[in-house]
C-alpha cells in the first residue's frame, strides 16, 4: 500500500513537473485536449448505452410482435389442422370401397339397371407423398343422355376422392334414339400411409 | 571573482558602519528566507531562482551574499520603467508604484512587475483543482451512467427473456415434433411455413371435393349456350372435355349457323375463347368443330 502511494505521489510530482515546465499556451491547449477527450468519451459513451438499449427495445417490440404473430398463426394452424382432418376423414370414407365397385353402386343409384362398366383398366398409380393417385381407364356401354346424366350427377356428388381427367362422348342413333358410348380417364386418390408409419 | 564587500565587525559595542549593513542585510535575509519558504509551502513549489531589484538591490555584492545564503542563483533585474532614456530613480519608482497599486489608486498603466522573467506562468494549482474536478465529475457522471445503463439492460433483457420464452412455448405448443428454434423470430417462420404447408395441402385435396359436378356442370353450361332449334340445329357427334378445354364435333345445316352457334357460346364467360374449326360440307349440311380452351380461374 505504502509502495502504491509512493508511486503515486512519484507520478503526481512527475505530473506537476511537466505541467509547471510547461508554457501557459500550452497548458491552456493540455486543458482544452483534456476536456475534449473526457466530452468524447462521455458523448461516446452515451451514444453507445442509448444505442444498446435501442436496439432492446426494437427486439422487444419485435418479439411482442412475433408473439401476437405466433398466436394468429397457431390459430390459423388450429383450423388448417382440422380442415386437413375433415378432408383426409372424407378422403378415407371410401378407402375400402374401389373405384369399380364404386361406379356400379352408382350406377345403380342413378336407376341404370344394365351393366354399364365393361371393366376398369388401372394404368399407373403415382405416390405424391400425401396421396396415391392411381390412374383408371373406364369405358361404359351405350348409355341414353338422360341414364349418363344421372349417372356423372351420382359419381360427382359422392365426394369419391376422384377427378375425371378426360371424358370422351361419342353419340350413335340407333332406331331413332341417341346412345352415347363414353370413355372416362379418371385419376383416384387415397391418402399416403407414409407419415403414419413415421409416427410410428 | 568580486569578493563581498559586507564585512562582520566583531565588536557589539561600537559597530562600525559595514557591521550595522550587514545586521540590516541579515535581517533582509532572513526576512527573504521566510516569504519564499512560506510561498513554497503554500504554492507547493520549489523556487529555482531569485531576481532583485530596488534600491537594496544597489548593495554591492548582495546577490552573491544572497545567493549563499537562499542556495539558488540571485540576480539583479531592472524594473520594467526602468530604460535608459528614463533613469529615474529606482527607490522612488518603486515606491510610488507600489503606493498607486496598494491604494487602488492608480492612473493609467498600473505597474506589471510580471514581465519578462516575470512574466504569468498560470496558476497551476487551479489548473490541476480544475482539472481534479473534471475528473472527478466525469467518473461520477460514468459510474451513475453505467449504473443506468446495467440496470434499464437488465430489465430490457429480462423481458425479452421471458418474451423469448413465451414465444417458444407456444411454438412448442403448435409443433410439439419440432425442435425447439432459439427465437421467437425463427418460431414464427417455421409456424407460418406449417402454416402455409397445411394450406396447400387442404387446396389440393379440396380439389377432390369440388362443390359442382365438374364435367356435368360444364355438359349442361354447353347445352344451355347454344342457340335454340329454331335458330340452328346442332347435332353433336363427339365430344371431349377435359380440365383445360372442351373439343366438339358437331353437324348443322349452314355455315351460318355453325357461326352462330360459336357467338352465341361465346357469351357464356367460360366459353369466351370458342373457336370454330375444319368446317367440311357433309351429306346433311354441314360438319365443324368447336374448340373451347378453359381458363381454370374462370372455370373456378
Amino acid at each position: 500500500m505504502s509502495k502504491l502511494s509512493s508511486r503515486s505521489a512519484y507520478i503526481k510530482e512527475k505530473l506537476l513537473d511537466g505541467l509547471a515546465s510547461m508554457t501557459p499556451r500550452d497548458r491552456n491547449m493540455l486543458l482544452g485536449v483534456a476536456i475534449f477527450l473526457t466530452l468524447v468519451g462521455l458523448i461516446g459513451s452515451s451514444i453507445f448505452i442509448l444505442r444498446t438499449l435501442t436496439g432492446l427495445e426494437k427486439e422487444i417490440a419485435q418479439a411482442e410482435s412475433d408473439i401476437f404473430s405466433l398466436k394468429q398463426s397457431q390459430q390459423s394452424l388450429e383450423e388448417a389442422q382440422k380442415d386437413l382432418d375433415d378432408l383426409e376423414s372424407k378422403i378415407e370414407k371410401y378407402k375400402t370401397t374401389d373405384l369399380s365397385a364404386f361406379l356400379s353402386k352408382s350406377a345403380q343409384n342413378a336407376g341404370i339397371k344394365e351393366k354399364v362398366i365393361d371393366r376398369v383398366r388401372e394404368k399407373n398409380s403415382v405416390n405424391t407423398g400425401t396421396l396415391i393417385q392411381k390412374s383408371y381407364s373406364v369405358p361404359l356401354k351405350e348409355l341414353t343422355l338422360a341414364q349418363f346424366s344421372d349417372f356423372l350427377f351420382e359419381i360427382e356428388t359422392a365426394e369419391y376422392p376422384f377427378e375425371i381427367q378426360t371424358c370422351s362422348i361419342r353419340t350413335r342413333k340407333r332406331k331413332d334414339e341417341i346412345k352415347l358410348r363414353i370413355e372416362l380417364d379418371i385419376l383416384a386418390y387415397q391418402l399416403s400411409n407414409k407419415p403414419k408409419e413415421e409416427e410410428k | 571573482m568580486n569578493e563581498p564587500t559586507v564585512a562582520v565587525a566583531e565588536n557589539d559595542e561600537h559597530p562600525d558602519v559595514d557591521t550595522l549593513i550587514f545586521r540590516q542585510v541579515q535581517q533582509l535575509s532572513n526576512a527573504i528566507r521566510q516569504l519564499l519558504i512560506r510561498l513554497e509551502d503554500q504554492f507547493g513549489i520549489e523556487i529555482p531562482s531569485i531576481k532583485i531589484c530596488g534600491g537594496g538591490a544597489e548593495i554591492c555584492g548582495i546577490e552573491q551574499f544572497l545567493s549563499e545564503e537562499m542556495g539558488v542563483p540571485v540576480e539583479k533585474s531592472l524594473l520594467p520603467m526602468e530604460t535608459s532614456n528614463n533613469p529615474s530613480p529606482q527607490r522612488f519608482t518603486l515606491a510610488y508604484w507600489i503606493g498607486q497599486c496598494a491604494t487602488g489608486n492608480s492612473h493609467g498603466r498600473e505597474l506589471n512587475l510580471r514581465t519578462g522573467d516575470f512574466s504569468y506562468q498560470g496558476n497551476l494549482e487551479k489548473l490541476g483543482s480544475l482539472l481534479r474536478i473534471m475528473g472527478i465529475a466525469a467518473a461520477a457522471i460514468l459510474i451513475l451512467g453505467f449504473a443506468w445503463f446495467g440496470y434499464n439492460y437488465m430489465t430490457l433483457r429480462r423481458e425479452l427473456n421471458t418474451l423469448n420464452s413465451d414465444a417458444l412455448a407456444i411454438f412448442t405448443e403448435s409443433l410439439p415434433e419440432f425442435p425447439v428454434p432459439e427465437d421467437s423470430e425463427t418460431a414464427l417462420t417455421l409456424v407460418n411455413a406449417e402454416v402455409l404447408e397445411k394450406t396447400e395441402q387442404i387446396q389440393s385435396l379440396q380439389k377432390l371435393f369440388p362443390k359442382e359436378p365438374p364435367v356435368l356442370s360444364k355438359i349442361q353450361a354447353f347445352s344451355s349456350h347454344l342457340p335454340s332449334h329454331t335458330q340452328a340445329r346442332i347435332d353433336v357427334t363427339e365430344m371431349t372435355i377435359s380440365k383445360t378445354s372442351i373439343n366438339v364435333r358437331a353437324e348443322t345445316d349452314q355455315f351460318e349457323q355453325a357461326t352462330l352457334i360459336v357467338q352465341e357460346l361465346q357469351k357464356y364467360a367460360l366459353f369466351s375463347e370458342a373457336q370454330k374449326a375444319d368446317e367440311k360440307n357433309a351429306a346433311k349440311g354441314i360438319r365443324f368443330n368447336i374448340v373451347i380452351p378453359l381458363n381454370a380461374q374462370q372455370e373456378e
